[in-house]
């Protein structure tokens, strides 16, 4: 096990108080911070930072007087006309479309890859002669590639999930074509929504 | 935090139930007013922006999905009542250190340093008043981001992957700004410490010691 120095220890202190550092490393750190007296006050400091700003807020909160607290919000209900439908069919849809979007991109990337392939298809059998009314079918005698693209029209799709991303894999047998549809799938979503919630 | 406990509640207070909804309120009042005091730092300003908060939570119940745990919703809430005021209210700019600057300044270990003026006479009143004031300066001159960082990890103790659920960022920004944000702290701190320093140095001598010395 590689030893650590002050600057990846230091990387690790934070990660460690704030129960993120699994057990290696943080074994890695103690046996750094035993030997380390500046990695050690900077832990220290780190610790006693969290304790007053903990200890603040908390003294706030102790000082609060919330007698009476639920039926104020009750009468400010009872006051505020409620939201308009317009306004609440908006955060319904936002929402669904956030919590709900793996469900959504995958469903669409279907949609889309299925309208590729399907529409020329349809437009290659659209444009195929039409035998005269009043002749009897004739047995189609396939083009030897149209046959081959016939008897190998399949379309593969196939999904698979690794480290938070997610890839699609699109397979047309009939055009030799590979699709790999590839989309980041983090939960806690592309930007910082901050401000644009409620 | 009992999730299950919240569904439920959520469901009933959804259908009208107004024993459910107070049930939910009174469970979360403390903590999304600590949430806001911390944010605005305004005992009465944070009483009403909890208050917002629910109003605003009942108001669009129906639009919950239910798929992320309620106090996320309610946390993310009141984090952006908070941002809002004080981005109304702001009537100096706040010292926001820009993330990227601080990547490029060197990483000076005395800004660790636990200001010791913070710790001293922790009995006497006066001191204690004064400290609690030094800590609520150093805090408000954060960014309204770093302070909604800070306040979610320290105060609430929320994980990093909660905070970044909250707050509708990467994980990896949550750990970048929580590390930029205490160490602005630390330095705010430091500075508050030295100019508590310099003002009791300059303070004059109790009036106790003087009225001893004619009768000596």
């Amino acid at each position: 096990m590689n030893r650590l120095d002050c600057e990846d220890a230091g990387k690790l202190i934070e990660r460690h108080l704030d129960g993120e550092l699994g057990a290696s490393g943080s074994l890695r750190l103690a046996r750094h911070l035993e030997r380390c007296e500046r990695c050690r006050a900077k832990r220290d400091a780190l610790q006693a930072q969290s304790r007053l700003l903990r200890a603040h807020i908390q003294a706030a909160v102790d000082e609060a007087d919330f007698t009476g607290f639920e039926d104020r919000v009750m009468q400010g209900l009872a006051q505020q006309p409620s939201a308009p439908l317009f306004e609440r069919m908006r955060i319904w849809l936002r929402e669904a479309l956030y919590h709900h979007r793996a469900i959504w991109i995958t469903s669409l990337a279907t949609a889309a890859i299925l309208l590729a392939v399907l529409l020329p298809l349809l437009g290659e059998q659209s444009r195929a002669p039409q035998p005269e009314p009043g002749t009897p079918p004739a047995r189609h005698e396939p083009h030897p590639r149209e046959s081959v693209a016939r008897a190998n029209n399949e379309l593969i799709i196939d999904s698979m999930e690794y480290g938070g991303q997610r890839s699609m894999i699109f397979t047309v047998s009939r055009n030799h074509t590979t699709v790999i549809w590839l989309y980041d799938f983090d939960e806690t979503g592309p930007a910082d929504g901050q401000g644009d919630d409620l | 935090m009992p999730a299950a406990d919240d569904k439920q509640l959520v469901r009933r207070a959804r259908r009208g139930d107004e024993k459910a909804f107070r049930a939910l309120m009174e469970k979360y009042r403390r903590k999304i007013y600590a949430i806001a005091y911390g944010m605005v730092r305004d005992p009465e300003v944070a009483m009403d922006i909890s208050q917002e908060v629910f109003i605003k939570v009942h108001r669009y119940l129906g639009s919950f999905q239910g798929s992320s745990s309620f106090y996320t919703w309610l946390y993310r809430i009141v984090v952006n009542l908070s941002i809002d005021h004080i981005r109304k209210e702001r009537k100096h700019e706040s010292v926001d250190y820009d993330d990227m600057i601080l990547r490029r300044e060197p990483d000076d270990d005395e800004s660790w340093i636990v200001p010791t003026v913070l710790d001293s006479d922790p009995h006497e009143a006066y001191q204690r008043k004064e400290m609690a004031e030094r800590i609520g300066r150093a805090f408000e001159s954060l960014s309204e981001k770093h302070r909604a960082v800070l306040i979610l990890r320290e105060v609430e103790g929320q994980s990093y992957e909660e905070i970044a659920r909250v707050l509708r960022i990467h994980k990896g920004t949550v750990m970048s700004r929580l590390h930029h944000a205490r160490k602005n702290f630390q330095r705010a701190l430091n500075r508050q410490a030295r100019e508590g320093r310099e003002a009791r140095q300059a303070r004059p001598e109790p009036a106790v010691g003087r009225a001893e010395a004619p009768g000596a």
